[in-house]
């Protein structure tokens, strides 16, 4: 094991430099977790952002596509439902600047009558009650149930009272969440810019990401709509307002989340897993 | 309208959307990381740890190798590593071969002085006094007793003499480098870590500073909080003026001439000591620290940016060691520290 | 009507959104700012005598563990007491404290309270003035720290400007429950991210109370401990930075705790967290103001938003009942929307700035795997939301009827389980 260093004078400062990262047994000693911090900001952020705005190019190139896909899911799920009325397409906006057409159904929900109100005030006590059911670790969904509850009351009290001042039609409301999810879609290139583009991994698994995000929610936010129009449908508009405040946006910020905490668990080249107790 | 096709659909909804969430829910019913971090161990400041760490390593190895190995020989240690061991004949390292590499634990037995031009890849664990010739590489070394390193040296890891320890002009000592003794430091070295009783850079000691006896007047708006004064802006304290009680100067410090201050001082901005000053306390910089020639600081010296030890001063006392932190730190000749140098960007010795 | 809800409709998301960057700014400055932690390399010093403060309440599952930790430390012994306020134990505590008191004569002196006020800050007032050494550390009895944490936090104090210094809390049990492990991720990104940005930044990181301390003539200029103070951290750590004083946090100065393994403890928990910052906004929130010459003006911007941080959740549901009342007057979809967007983006996008801090934290702590459970934390970002206002609300109604709040005391498991129900919680 008496050998010289062969090699260039390069290939053994490098091998020298390794040296010097390495702990006794091998292992590679990285500074304190305390320390640790990504090198080259400015590099990264300038990367950062334009793999953000190509995101966005490449969702703003796609909306055709989408505006075609959503159709055809949305006579698919009509069929499929049984829901009354057709399948329409309509000229949409986001932020009034970008356009595209999107679907929605023509037949309206009624407006809930004294039966369904009753039915809605019974089963929103039972939700609240059965809420009380749900203890120790299930407590925060307890307050979830309760939360829901709260909200779905606020419909009944006001389709009790006016009815008449309802302003929504569900072919209307339809259209408003494709819009919201299309911004929603148009801000996660942005937000993975600040948020993860920043990490050190590869421009594949970013983009990946960014695909495999944008490609749940182009599924989604139809399946979703016709969900919400299908129970519209059988409850009639008194569900409508606790589905759009409780299950439109946070369910799609909820998937965002859900790709996000998985991406950031993905291997890193820069840091080394520490040693754990 | 059928209840089972809305149902069917409900359904595939719920599972197109909990989809990404399988990543989460696979991790709370089979949890993979749920072991506490590793909180700091006891070698934290400690600059000898991973010394005392070899020694108690290579004692274990060496207990548990077959009483018939010879003294001077070539082989392996029981968990496998390669080894060598020189008593009587320092050819096992063919010391006087140039630019020969040892990739093997060394363990040298009796005094040695290297010819230089060598590279030690794995640990070298000297007993008795070890000389390292010039330009000789270490990965880490051990010396029970004084340790003597070659003009341009470099070192990898860690030195840890029990004795006293020398380093040669223009060397590189990365990693934690100490002694039991002292550590006396050419010029032109740099370093990351030092700690000793006592830390020298080559050069003649300051002949003794006079005590200031001027009399300081706190300047207008000074705010006395607690136990310190707070001084907003800039402050100049003049030569042989001394100063009692603790400062914090939120602009910047110039302490002239042969000024004394009997208490600790933080300083916001940049601080410069001129020659012979004294602090009785600590001195800590969220900038620049210039410590000027002959001056004493008797405290910690902290400096977020570069701390600079002028010609002939002193940090601590043989018998009151503390610690100079800085960003980067530049020594200049006849630097006395007693405890330890933390340069966290790196620091050098003058030329 | 729409102007009448719209106005503070868009304070409240103006102010979240004030929120939202601030979380953004301290995550990216932790990434790639300069780490500030200048004494955390002060390994040789002539360690002044110290003193650490154990407050204990039916303490006998952990005040053991909590003796030997300390006993260990690496500190000279000669300069090191233990002080343990045995606030009214009625379990096995105080025979625990005198043995160790018999063993270790002179380093565990046990204090055995049997009156006056309960509650941490109580037991700390009472006992601080017996106290000579000029530094004080305080630990929780459930805390476990390491052999060279109290040089860690001692040497902060050879800067004459620092009055207070806080480590780094590290969950011991997070492998417990879905909710030790949600709590463990907030406290990576509390500590690692936030705590260490408002370091790096020079603005304001909170004493939390333990792994910390103080020094004692700064506690003597700023009136000592406040009995009546529901958080007494957040209440020194405010009466400090107004009286001139820097508070330091050490990213690196890491001890173990315990934190709460079911939802009730948890609840009572955050709510006592509540109760306590809100006190100080309203104690604070002023004399902070008056204070913008003499502070900087970062500090005290970063000052009020930290005193605001509990009121939030409160704010939040107002909003998010504009919002839903927004959404009944009648604004057409497309415009409607944007308001009910406005909220509803912060309670889950924007409060992605959260997501973002938590997740950064756990991998710059190299553990990655945890960082799945990301979602769950919705769960528990809506559990704080109610629990926070409630107990705010519950608060300004006590206050109005002039009614003294109680101290409760969190669950200790080392041991056992702790009861694991729901604590009278429904």
């Amino acid at each position: 094991m008496a050998s010289p260093v062969t090699g260039s004078a390069a290939a053994r400062e490098g091998l020298l430099r390794t040296l010097a990262r390495r702990g006794a047994r091998g292992g590679t000693i990285d500074p304190h977790r305390a320390m640790l911090k990504l090198p080259d900001a400015g590099r990264r952020l300038a990367m950062a952002s334009t793999t953000a705005l190509i995101g966005v190019a490449g969702l703003l190139a796609s909306l055709p596509l989408l505006g075609t896909a959503w159709t055809w899911i949305f006579r698919q799920a009509h069929a499929f439902l049984g829901l009354p009325g057709t399948v329409v397409q309509r000229s949409a906006s986001v932020l009034g600047r970008i356009h595209l057409t999107v679907p929605t159904l023509t037949f309206d929900a009624i407006p809930p009558d004294g039966t369904a109100l009753l039915a809605a005030t019974i089963a929103t006590l039972a939700v609240f009650g059965l809420s009380f059911a749900l203890r120790g670790p299930l407590i925060p969904l307890a307050y979830f149930v309760r939360a829901l509850a709260l909200v779905q009351s606020t419909a009944i009290v006001y389709f009790r009272f006016w009815p008449e001042y309802f302003p929504y039609r569900l072919s209307e409301y339809l259209v408003g969440q494709l819009q919201a999810g299309l911004v929603v879609m148009g801000l996660i290139p942005l937000v993975l810019g600040f948020t993860f583009y920043l990490f050190d991994l590869s421009l594949i698994r970013k983009l990946t990401l960014t695909v495999m995000i944008l490609g749940h929610l182009a599924i989604f936010l139809p399946l979703l709509a016709m969900m919400h129009a299908y129970l519209v449908s059988l409850g009639t508009l008194v569900v409508l307002p606790t589905l759009f405040l409780m299950f439109g946006l946070l369910l799609h910020v909820m998937v965002f989340v859900a790709f996000y905490g998985w991406a950031m668990s993905w291997p890193s080249a820069l840091w080394q897993e520490p040693r754990r107790s | 309208m059928s209840p089972w096709h809305g149902l069917a659909f409900g359904s595939i909804t719920l599972g197109w959307m909990l989809l990404p969430l399988i990543p989460a829910i696979l991790e709370l019913l089979r949890p993979s990381d749920v072991a506490p971090l590793r909180v700091v161990p006891r070698d934290a400041g400690d600059v000898s740890f991973l010394a005392k760490g070899f020694r108690l390593y290579l004692g274990r190895q060496m207990n548990l190798l077959p009483t018939t190995t010879p003294a001077d020989f070539l082989g392996r240690l029981p968990d496998g590593t390669h080894f060598a061991r020189v008593k009587a004949g320092p050819d096992v390292l063919r010391p006087g071969e140039p630019g020969s590499t040892q990739d093997r634990v060394v363990r040298v037995d009796t005094p040695i002085a290297l010819a230089g031009n060598q590279t030690f890849l794995q640990e070298v664990h000297a007993t008795e006094d070890f000389t390292g010739g010039p330009q000789t590489v270490y990965r880490a070394l051990l010396g029970e007793r004084r340790v003597t390193l070659g003009d341009r040296s470099r070192v990898l890891r860690w030195v840890h003499a029990g004795g006293a320890l020398s380093v040669g002009s223009g060397s590189a000592l990365q990693g934690r480098i100490s002694s039991d003794e002292s550590v006396t430091v050419g010029p032109g070295v740099e370093f990351d870590r030092i700690g000793a009783p006592a830390i020298r850079t080559t050069g003649s000691a300051a002949p003794a500073r006079a005590s200031a006896t001027g009399a300081w007047q706190m300047p207008e708006g000074a705010r006395r909080i607690g136990d310190h004064h707070r001084i907003d802006g800039d402050l100049e304290i003049g030569p042989g003026v001394k100063v009692t009680g603790c400062l914090v100067v939120t602009g910047r410090l110039t302490v002239r001439q042969g000024a004394e201050i009997d208490g600790s001082v933080k300083v916001h901005g940049d601080v410069t000591l001129e020659r012979a000053v004294a602090i009785r306390g600590s001195l800590v910089g969220r900038r620049d620290v210039v410590v000027g020639p002959a001056a004493e600081v008797l405290g910690p010296v902290i400096g977020e940016g570069q701390v600079v030890l002028g010609d002939g001063c002193s940090v601590g006392q043989a018998d009151a060691q503390t610690t100079v932190a800085a960003g980067s730190l530049k020594l200049g000749r006849g630097v006395t520290v007693f405890g330890q140098l933390i340069a966290r960007d790196g620091g050098r010795t003058t030329d | 009507m729409r102007t009448a809800l719209l106005v503070p409709l868009f304070i409240i998301v103006g102010i979240v959104a004030v929120y939202t960057i601030r979380h953004y700014i301290f995550t990216l400055n932790r990434l790639f700012g300069t780490q500030r932690q200048p004494y955390v390399d002060i390994g040789t010093a002539q360690w002044p005598p110290v003193t650490i403060v154990v407050p204990a309440h039916n303490e006998e599952r952990v005040i053991a563990g909590m003796l030997d930790a300390l006993l260990g430390a690496d500190y000279p012994a000669d300069r090191l007491s233990i002080v343990v306020i045995n606030d009214r134990s009625t379990d096995g505590t105080k025979a625990i404290l005198d043995d160790y008191a018999r063993r270790f004569p002179g380093r565990v002196k046990p204090r055995h309270r049997t009156g006056g006020r309960p509650g941490k800050a109580a037991a700390l007032a009472e006992t601080s003035g017996e106290i000579e050494t000029e530094v004080i550390l305080v630990f929780d009895a459930d805390y476990l720290p390491g052999a060279g944490l109290i040089k860690q936090l001692v040497a902060p104090f050879f800067d004459p400007e620092v009055g207070a210094v806080m480590g780094r809390v590290v969950p011991l049990n997070l492998s417990r429950t879905l909710l030790t492990r949600l709590l463990d991720l907030e406290r990576s990104g509390g500590y690692q991210v936030d705590q260490q940005a408002r370091m790096n930044l020079g603005l304001v990181p909170q004493y939390g109370g333990t792994v910390g301390g103080v020094r004692r003539s700064a506690l003597e200029a700023v009136g000592g401990w406040h009995a009546d103070a529901l958080a007494e951290d957040t209440d020194m750590t405010y009466r400090l930075i107004v009286a001139g004083w820097q508070v330091v946090y050490q990213n690196r100065s890491e001890c173990y705790e315990e934190v709460p393994e079911n939802w009730p403890t948890r609840i009572r928990q955050i709510k006592r967290w509540a109760r306590g910052h809100n006190q100080a906004l309203a104690t604070f929130a002023w004399p902070l103001l008056k204070s913008v010459r003499r502070l900087p003006a970062s500090v005290v911007f970063d000052g009020l938003l930290l005193l605001g941080v509990f009121a939030v959740g409160p704010l939040l549901l107002v909003g998010f009942g504009l919002a839903t009342a927004l959404y009944y007057v009648g604004f057409p979809v497309e415009y409607g929307i944007l308001p009910v967007l406005g909220v509803a983006t912060y309670s889950t996008l924007g409060n992605f700035a959260a997501f973002f801090e938590v997740a950064t934290a756990a991998r710059l702590d190299g553990s990655r795997n945890r960082i799945r459970l990301l979602p769950f934390l919705m769960f528990g970002f809506l559990v704080s939301l109610i629990s926070v206002s409630v107990a705010t609300v519950t608060q300004m109604v006590q206050s109005l009827r002039g009614e003294e709040h109680h101290w409760e005391k969190t669950e200790r498991y080392r041991n056992g389980n702790g009861d694991g129900g729901n604590g009278g919680i429904p």
